[in-house]
């Protein structure tokens, strides 16, 4: 997003990127079946999401190791392409609500941001424009509207769904994601064929190579360098920074590129351990580190997930239930955290029905009514119980606490000497109450749809079935915002107190989470981030 | 890409003409696809490239099973999954090829338990029998998974031997749908392009007794 606003506006930008290209309209495994290759388009150790997965990277990198603190389970998700995260996605795009803004006043166990909803909101304006992003106008609390393209109507079993939601009084409203039921600037619409994963090759969903990358190099302003691993950003005496220090993959050779602002967006994590690696006489603890706060604040997304049987959809009618990548309904926060035993909310993402049969298909059968077998009938129990399978996964608001944070392994170094992170991870009640709510809300669902849950709750023992840290892949935090440079990183406008020709433009920045995916935030920020920028460098400030 | 999807859409209209056919259609739609594939990743995965070389030789050859396991899993695949008037037999849709493979890139867990699992069958087997598993009659090789198969009802003493049945059944079941008669077979009809998206047809809705009168009351129009 920062490449494609700078360039916009008149400036030259050089971005590093560590992996290698990407060009969905090539490279992107749309229509592919999983017959065509033996793995079925099952896991392979490059694409732990599948061969056909348009994200290369994985939580394991050969050459990238991390490490933990003893107790501590957690495992970071690294993107090694143009483009990173951003071809890893469910394009759920949910505005940040006023309230998630100030929590400090609210309820005190997070500060408040140093921005409010309404400084953000016309760049989510901008963003819903540029972008697009289909949904409903709904007025909820705390769930601000976009500006939606046309929601595409529910799958047969989702009518089911918003039906259980209804008894339940749990809201059940259209999905909010990034992909185009219209044309838009230029892009095709949607075509449903229920792939957004695989990158798609007519543009029709979001990922920032096709929507924000091509733009920025049709500027000519853009300078792109792949198999470029950044190892420190460089400063000079008055404690500016002059570039970065980076290692040609392809060469192992180490270059510097100079610069006179530099942006770090790569990734919560990696920008923390960019800055903690950039050390100097002037900033021995790490770069805009006087603080001691890179690296702390770290958080996740809280998830759960729960599938039931549901007899209702045993053998029915056989139709194309692709539809777009992703549910075409989902639950937003809808209850008031004063009355529970948990803090803050999280919403709820629908899945089952007919999809594509790949490596891993129907594993489990023998959970089914009629308890596995062989033979002929369970043949038959394949064809009736297929799109009989209603899921649902829970993603809430972690509460940032002093004991979930990354810091520089004293040790161990990557395969180009570059010192590696270490995290600690640590979950409170506050996290453990939320996620047992959803685990019983989800259940009350599944039952309300008169099926059968296929697993017994999980126990306080095993953190009510808590993901573990990590492996919702929502990190942020890190190198915080705030007002006052001695409990934060950044200021609200993502640059660096004690550096400013130093921005931070990816999910570092935030303060705390939400009940909603941190993407639309992000790239909100970034533009209104760059704007900061370029003005900055007009008025010959940095 | 249109092109892509009219071709998806011939394949799956295609008539079966029986197994080897089958097999035939499936060694070329892999090796079409793979190509693809390898040029859309660039690397392709160094298993995966060394399947394709063999597969172009005319030959599979196998990475996990030993020649024993062999001819334990070609029958034990089509007791799971049997020909049937709507799709191949297991091994007819190169089944066992998939498990092999998938097993030759598994932990060492599920390698081990594997073993274990086959090890098992043929003692079992030997003890009721006084044959190997491969030896048995069809009737013999019935009345052991019987005691295995539903392991909600299997003995206490069987519980593991239950587990890996649970194993075998999902990797060989995953294996046939996901092959190309399987899909078929299935009847899943997505993974094509869908210019304008309706939701279900009516029927469908009927059958569940739900209706789009709410939500395009709310949301408007057909989509």
């Amino acid at each position: 997003m920062a490449a494609y606003e700078l360039t916009r506006q008149g400036v030259r930008v050089c971005v590093l990127e560590a992996g290698g290209p990407w060009d969905n309209a090539v490279d992107g495994a749309m229509m592919r079946w999983p017959y065509e290759t033996e793995r079925r388009g099952g896991w392979i150790p490059t694409r732990h999401f599948g061969e056909f997965d348009a994200c290369i990277g994985g939580w394991e990198l050969d050459g990238e190791p991390y490490t933990k603190h003893e107790g501590t389970s957690f495992s970071w998700w690294r993107a090694r392409m143009v483009g990173g995260r951003t071809n890893h996605w469910g394009r759920i795009s949910l505005r940040f609500g006023p309230d998630d803004f100030r929590r400090g006043d609210l309820d005190g166990l997070s500060p408040n941001w140093p921005i409010t909803y309404e400084q953000l909101s016309p760049w989510y304006d901008r963003l819903d424009r540029l972008v697009g992003i289909f949904g409903s106008r709904e007025n909820l609390p705390n769930q601000p509207d976009s500006i939606f393209l046309p929601p595409p109507r529910p799958r047969a079993y989702e009518l089911l769904v918003m039906d259980a939601s209804r008894r339940l009084n749990v809201t059940c409203v259209p999905s909010r994601l990034s992909i185009l039921t219209r044309r838009l600037n230029g892009r095709s619409a949607c075509h449903y064929c229920g792939q957004c994963n695989r990158g798609c090759t007519v543009h029709a969903n979001f990922s920032s190579t096709n929507v924000l990358l091509a733009p920025a190099q049709a500027t000519r302003r853009l300078t792109m360098i792949t198999n470029a691993m950044a190892r420190e950003v460089t400063t000079d005496a008055r404690g500016r920074v002059t570039g970065v220090q980076y290692i040609n993959k392809a060469t192992g050779e180490d270059t510097h590129v100079r610069a006179r602002v530099v942006v770090l967006a790569a990734s919560a994590c990696e920008s923390a351990r960019l800055l903690l690696n950039s050390k100097s006489a002037r900033f021995p603890h790490g770069l805009a580190n006087g603080s001691g706060q890179v690296g702390k604040w770290l958080t996740d997304t809280t998830g759960t997930d729960v599938a039931g049987f549901i007899p209702r959809l045993v053998g029915r009618q056989r139709y194309n239930e692709d539809g777009v990548g992703g549910g075409h309904v989902y639950m937003p926060w809808w209850l008031d955290n004063r009355q529970l035993d948990f803090p803050r909310g999280y919403h709820i993402e629908v899945w089952g029905g007919y999809h594509q049969p790949g490596a891993g298909f129907f594993g489990g059968i023998h959970r089914y009514p009629n308890g596995g077998g062989y033979g002929a009938a369970l043949k038959e129990d394949y064809r009736r119980y297929f799109g009989s399978t209603v899921g649902f996964s829970g993603r809430g608001e972690m509460i940032p606490n002093a004991n979930s944070y990354c810091e520089l392994d004293p040790a161990m170094k990557d395969r180009w000497g570059i010192p590696v992170l270490k995290f600690k991870w640590q979950w409170t009640d506050h996290e453990y109450n939320q996620v047992r709510h959803m685990q019983q809300t989800f259940r009350a669902l599944v039952d309300a749809m008169g099926g059968q849950v296929f697993s017994a709750m999980p126990t306080r023992e095993r953190g009510y079935g808590i993901a573990a840290g990590g492996t919702i892949i929502h990190e942020l935090g890190g190198a915080r915002m705030g007002a006052d440079p001695a409990t934060s990183v950044l200021n609200g406008n993502c640059q660096a107190h004690e550096v400013p020709n130093l921005y931070v433009m990816d999910g570092a920045p935030f303060v705390s989470q939400a009940d909603k995916n941190p993407t639309w935030t992000i790239m909100a920020l970034a533009m209104r981030s760059s704007d900061h920028l370029v003005r900055q460098m007009r008025a010959r400030a940095l | 890409m249109k092109a892509g999807a009219d071709e998806t859409a011939q394949l799956r209209r295609r008539e079966k003409d029986g197994a080897g056919e089958a097999a035939q259609m499936r060694r070329r739609d892999l090796l079409k696809g793979f190509a693809l594939g390898a040029a859309a990743y660039g690397v392709p995965e160094p298993a995966l490239a060394e399947f394709v070389r063999e597969l172009r030789q005319g030959q599979y050859a196998w990475k996990f099973f030993t020649a024993p396991e062999l001819a334990m899993i070609r029958p034990l695949a089509d007791l799971i999954i049997p020909r049937d008037e709507r799709g191949p037999a297991a091994t007819e849709a190169g089944v066992v090829e998939y498990a092999d493979f998938v097993l030759s890139i598994s932990d060492d867990r599920t390698r081990t338990a594997w073993r274990e699992g086959f090890a098992w069958l043929d003692e079992e087997t030997g003890r009721r029998f006084q044959k190997r598993f491969r030896d048995a009659t069809d009737a013999e090789r019935r009345q052991m998974l019987d005691d295995i198969a539903w392991p909600a009802r299997a003995a206490q003493e069987r519980a593991t031997a239950a587990s890996w049945f649970n194993r075998v059944r999902d990797l060989i079941g995953s294996g046939y749908w996901s092959s190309q008669p399987g899909v078929q077979d299935l009847g899943y009809i997505g993974g094509v392009f869908n210019p304008e998206w309706l939701g279900a047809p009516p029927e469908a809705l009927r059958e569940l007794n739900v209706s789009y009168d709410d939500w395009d009351r709310r949301y408007g129009g057909q989509r």
